[in-house]
């Protein structure tokens, strides 16, 4: 039932952080990315291009390694999908803006969108992967664990029993343990990492740093557990441990 | 003459009969594991073996999951750790 829950979570967070990006054309906030001082309409247009080619070809990349992904499920997919061509949409119009603005101060203006309504590198591309690889440990590892979980315990407590001792079932406690924490950390994890907008990041730039510790925290746990899985499996190959 | 006939007829028919239906009931077990379909065979027990094997595999599913996960995670904070200002 996690998962529905966590795949409507992102849709809806989707949705919410689209329109939140398209609400910020004007920030609101400090301004950190001004053109340096002395430009002409050329430099700007010049390094606006660079920079948005940039961001289009890194958006073009994580759109590459997103659809090559066989761990998501398609619903899941298609959200990242669905993020990531918006702003590459959004970065070949801000890359024709620029080229078509006819003064310094459009260009100027114009120029700081790239940076601080998009937030291609600190905000767009981060959450697709982090929110990637969520999903992924969210519905292939942990269930994958927990069936395995429920396959050995079977077997220790029937036909291996005789197999069964103190520092297997150890392990299985462990096992399950981990799982458990691993579940904790990603609850929810997919939905408020696809929730951060580049506002709020303008804001906090710490915001995503974390929402990444708890994925962390995820995969040394769901490692942990592979590993006392692993170990009751060699310990029944052997008849050991 | 007739009568003759039709019993030796009759006995015949009764042994075949009696015959065929004997073997039916007496076909070694070698013979009853030959003739299994192979979705009964299928539908056997795995051995412990192989169901160890299935457990195995699962976990290099698990394997894959997880270095598909930190493969995401290492670029999205490679794209973190980019400049995204000026």
């Amino acid at each position: 039932m996690k998962k529905p829950s966590i795949r409507t979570g992102i849709i809806a967070t989707t949705v919410a952080c689209t329109t939140l990006i398209g609400l910020s054309a004007t920030p609101a906030f400090a301004d950190t990315s001004s053109p340096r001082p002395g430009r002409t309409l050329t430099q700007i247009q010049a390094d606006g291009a660079a920079k948005t080619a940039q961001r289009v070809a890194s958006l073009t990349t994580g759109i590459r390694a997103i659809t090559a992904d066989t761990h998501l499920s398609s619903g899941d997919k298609s959200t990242i999908l669905s993020t990531l061509n918006s702003d590459l949409d959004s970065m070949k119009s801000v890359q024709s803006k620029i080229a078509a603005d006819t003064t310094k101060s459009e260009a100027s203006a114009d120029y700081k969108t790239i940076f601080t309504t998009y937030r291609v590198y600190a905000v767009a591309l981060p959450q697709s992967r982090y929110a990637a690889a969520t999903a992924n440990l969210d519905s292939v590892a942990i269930p994958r664990l927990t069936d395995v979980h429920g396959r050995l315990a079977a077997r220790l407590a029937g036909k291996d029993a005789s197999k069964s001792t103190p520092a297997l079932q150890a392990d299985l406690t462990d096992m399950s343990s981990q799982i458990t924490s691993a579940s904790t950390s990603l609850s929810g994890l997919a939905a408020a990492v696809f929730a951060v907008t580049p506002a709020q990041y303008n804001s906090n730039h710490d915001i995503l740093k974390a929402l990444k510790q708890k994925l962390t925290a995820a995969r040394a746990a769901l490692k942990q557990a592979r590993q006392d899985a692993k170990a009751v499996v060699a310990a029944l190959h052997t008849g050991k441990h | 003459m007739r009568s003759t006939r039709s019993a030796a007829f009759a006995a015949a028919v009764f042994l075949l009969i009696a015959l065929t239906g004997c073997a039916g009931q007496g076909t070694s077990p070698a013979a009853a594991t030959s003739s299994m379909t192979p979705s009964a065979v299928a539908s056997s027990p795995p051995s412990a073996g192989d169901d160890l094997d299935s457990i195995t595999q699962e976990l290099n599913g698990v394997d894959d999951s997880l270095t598909q996960a930190e493969t995401d995670a290492a670029a999205g904070d490679a794209a973190a750790a980019q400049a995204d200002q000026p």
